[in-house]
């Protein structure tokens, strides 16, 4: 197990409300240590994977952790220490795998609206790196040196705004055998997100790229296979229940 | 040790060919290849994951059996390619080992655990040794994630030699494999000969039988024990019907691997005694032995009768049990149980209390049927009762406690008691080698307990076989599980044995002296509902939905949509009709659909 001693840990932030990513990043006490970099997005809104692939493509010569994170993420406690983690993984805060057929999802954080109202506990609390299937798109973490020996692992840019961390779980652990796993952070994700027709857009480019995989997401199941889940569990998650019922009343 | 007959019936059963088509088919052939694992090598855990649940269990290490599924998932994507996905074992852990970073395991020890748990598998032995006889080359072609070294160490151990031994791992680099039949021409290659002059015996039927044929070998088909078992329908197992625990999976691999209904040797009643019987009382003495622990017992008293079948139990299992005694209740208890006098209870203390002797000591008697008077209060602390079924109740002053049923109802155990007792009881009878007895002494009543005692002997030599199989691995066995598993296997032969099942009991004499005649076997007092074998209904379930499926073929597609709406059962046909008469056919037609979809899938 390849392992990274003392990288630097680099986090990257696409923001379109500055205030939000100001005081969740530049003012968070817990970040003062670390490199962040927060990138306006508000003049180009390019899709996150392309800003993902164009920092890559910048950073492939040194050997640095990259940490992807929306800018509605805050880290409220400590953060997770980089020095022991195998280079050959990709890590995030919350992520979610199949316990039987049933979705579980891993990295307990809080969720609420972007106001910081309505909290939620969401998923089981992790002490230690646990691995899942998918990640969510919150934060994603890379080695640059996974990413430089393997050119073909990179955010897919037909994916704008979600389900590109998914992509990157599913071809990471198809095409390159490598795995996925959840760290130990507390943080709260200041977006209760609603299921949008981008997202169905995008299970169903997914399904048909991936057309022998069967994975859970956050908010759905991925992959070619994940009507054969689907017929073992219905995901019941609040943004998706609106969706559910506007589906059955145009079927009926 | 299984017969010769035997072996050649399992061979038979396995692949679907005599065993003299086989051996001709040797004899026609220069080489004869086994993929090691289904044929020479079987597991007593035979799922996927039954080795890997049992490391987790055993070395407490949470969610390794998942991790390790995950990790081997990755090492083939990462170190395998499409022609050749082999990962070695060790590449399996390096992944692991960023999977589950603590998990500390070595693939030595999976090794290890792996050899503990399989078995050489004796009538596919049976085949290498016929080509042994017939001057053939025996080797091995594999493909897992053990290399050349690894799979010969385990062999070994098993006492099975091979000529040689072809692993798709060790070829990986040259994308010979078994996924793509590159390895088969390649061995023909090695061994000499034409691809036709060889017979592989495979297990995989999807790839390597496919690869195999299409490269020219003469490939046959070998089901694996447990797949066998399942699709024979085998009597007195219960397949897939609990919780899929450790436990349930390893019986269930030691029935495979006896496989006793196959055996043209022996009665269904022996399959009754190892299938169903053993595990029972391998769960009793477990509990026998480990109350007597709980309790501080010095002493275990078995009746004479009852406890014969248990006291041999003991000594397969060699548990560690404080010393054994027998007592003869007949010498004391002349009368059936229910009408024991007070003398005789007397008579039964005095002789309990001599073979006690004077020192006062924590003394348990194992009473299977709870037919035995227990003692007053005053002797409570140092006696104990310990029963198969929970039929005393707890204020009669005596410390009973039950192996099954304990905590349940008493309408329960009256409902297990009624159905499923005789059956059970046959167990624990006195058998006909145990009393010495080669024929029926005189009387219609002895003739009738002799033949019960020959059905005794079959069943208890199959109990009593199944505790010589388990016993080397016992440790497997959860007590728990156990339990459950015996409860679930009795409760499903109280409530719907199948026929074959049933009828094994159907002439076995009842055990009660006198009474009336229509009642003296089993099989006539014991009338449950019998089960219809599964595959014949899931057969008929096909055919019905075949049928309907052709019916909608023809049905046009506007009829098909309306029998979908959801007030379709509300409408008043005649009403509908009377209004527009000019669609009776259209209407009807519906209807016909609703009512044969109704009957088709209602009979399904």
């Amino acid at each position: 197990m390849k392992v990274a001693k003392n990288d630097p840990l680099k986090i990257f932030v696409p923001f379109v409300n500055e205030r939000m990513a100001g005081d969740l990043f530049s003012k968070n006490p817990n970040l003062r240590d670390v490199d962040v970099n927060l990138i306006d997005n508000r003049g180009r809104s390019a899709g996150l994977p392309e800003l993902y692939n164009e920092i890559i493509e910048k950073h492939l010569g040194e050997d640095a952790w990259l940490f992807f994170v929306h800018e509605d993420f805050e880290v409220q406690g400590e953060l997770f220490d980089t020095k022991n983690l195998a280079i050959e993984a990709i890590y995030g805060t919350f992520g979610v795998k199949l316990k039987g057929h049933v979705p579980v999802s891993f990295g307990r954080h809080k969720c609420s609206e972007k106001d910081g109202t309505s909290v939620l506990q969401v998923g089981l609390p992790v002490t230690s790196p646990t691995w899942v299937e998918t990640l969510d798109c919150v934060a994603v973490m890379v080695h640059t040196q996974l990413v430089r020996d393997r050119p073909g692992l990179r955010f897919d840019e037909v994916l704008t705004f979600d389900l590109y961390a998914e992509d990157l779980c599913i071809n990471a652990q198809e095409n390159f055998g490598i795995p996925v796993l959840v760290l130990p952070v507390e943080f709260q994700h200041y977006s209760k997100g609603f299921v949008t027709e981008r997202y169905w857009r995008g299970v169903q480019y997914l399904g048909e790229k991936y057309p022998n995989v069967g994975v859970p997401g956050s908010c759905s199941f991925i992959g070619g296979k994940s009507q054969e889940l689907e017929d073992h569990f219905t995901y019941d998650i609040p943004a998706n229940r609106k969706k559910r019922h506007t589906r059955e009343a145009r079927k009926v | 040790m299984p017969s010769l007959e035997r072996n050649k019936a399992e061979v038979v059963r396995r692949t679907g060919f005599t065993f003299s088509t086989i051996s001709n088919l040797i004899e026609n052939h220069d080489v004869i290849s086994f993929d090691v694992f289904g044929t020479l090598l079987a597991s007593y855990l035979f799922s996927p994951d039954g080795v890997l649940r049992y490391m987790e269990q055993t070395l407490g290490v949470d969610g390794f059996a998942a991790a390790r599924l995950k990790a081997e998932l990755l090492a083939r994507r990462r170190f395998g390619t499409r022609e050749a996905p082999e990962a070695s074992l060790n590449e399996i852990y390096e992944v692991l080992s960023v999977l589950l970073p603590s998990h500390g395991v070595t693939p030595g020890e999976e090794l290890e655990f792996r050899k503990s748990l399989a078995y050489a598998d004796q009538s596919i032995g049976l085949l290498a040794k016929v080509a042994r006889e017939k001057g053939k080359r025996v080797i091995g072609v594999s493909d897992t994630c053990l290399d050349k070294a690894q799979l010969s160490n385990l062999l070994d151990s098993h006492g099975i030699e091979l000529d040689v031994l072809y692993t798709s791992l060790d070829h990986r680099r040259d994308a010979l494999g078994n996924v793509n039949g590159r390895i088969f021409p390649h061995v023909a290659e090695r061994e000499g000969v034409a691809p036709h002059r060889i017979l592989h015996l495979v297990e995989n039927q999807s790839n390597d039988l496919e690869n195999a044929l299409a490269t020219g070998l003469t490939a046959i088909h070998v089901r694996a024990p447990h797949e066998c078992m399942k699709q024979d329908e085998s009597p007195f197992v219960q397949i897939n019907c609990g919780e899929n625990t450790l436990t349930e999976e390893f019986i269930q691999g030691q029935i495979a691997a006896r496989m006793p209904q196959v055996d043209p040797k022996e009665p269904d009643l022996y399959s009754y005694g190892f299938n169903v019987c053993g595990p029972l009382l391998l769960g009793l003495c477990d509990f026998v032995a480990n109350r007597a622990k709980q309790d501080e017992v010095e002493q275990l008293l078995l009746p004479e009768h009852q406890g014969y079948i248990v006291g041999q139990g003991l000594k397969i299992l060699q548990l560690p049990v404080p010393k054994v005694s027998t007592i003869d209740t007949n010498k004391v208890l002349s009368d059936s149980p229910s009408a024991v006098s007070d003398t005789e209870q007397k008579h039964l203390r005095r002789h309990i209390e001599n073979v006690i002797g004077q020192r006062k000591q924590n003394v348990a008697v194992l009473d299977i049927d709870c037919s035995l008077p227990t003692f007053g209060s005053e002797a409570r602390p140092y006696m104990y009762w310990y029963c198969l079924i929970g039929q005393r109740g707890s204020g009669d002053g005596s410390n009973t406690s039950a192996y099954l049923f304990d905590e349940l109802s008493a309408a329960s155990i009256e409902m297990f008691e009624t159905n499923v007792v005789e059956p059970v009881y046959l167990l624990f009878s006195k058998s006909n080698s145990e009393c010495g007895e080669s024929t029926p002494s005189s009387a219609e009543n002895s003739a009738a307990k002799w033949v019960r005692g020959l059905a005794a002997q079959c069943v208890q030599r199959g109990a009593l076989d199944f505790l010589r199989a388990i016993s080397p691995s016992k440790n497997v066995i959860n007590r728990r599980e156990l339990a459950d598993y015996n409860r679930q296997c009795f409760l499903r032969l109280t409530a719907r044995p199948t026929e074959r099942e049933h009828c094994a009991f159907e002439g076995v004499p009842l055990n009660i002296d006198g009474g009336e005649k229509a009642r003296r076997t089993i099989g006539a007092s014991w009338k449950p509902e019998i089960a219809t074998p599964q595959n014949s209904t899931s057969l008929r379930g096909q055919d019905d939905e075949r049928q309907l499926h052709n019916y909608e073929l023809l049905l046009p597609n506007a009829i098909k949509q309306l029998s979908l709406r959801d007030d379709i059962g509300q409408l008043n046909w005649f009403r509908i009709m009377f209004r527009h008469p000019l669609k009776v056919s259209y209407w009807n037609s519906v209807r016909r659909y609703l009512r044969r979809k109704k009957t088709r899938l209602g009979h399904k």
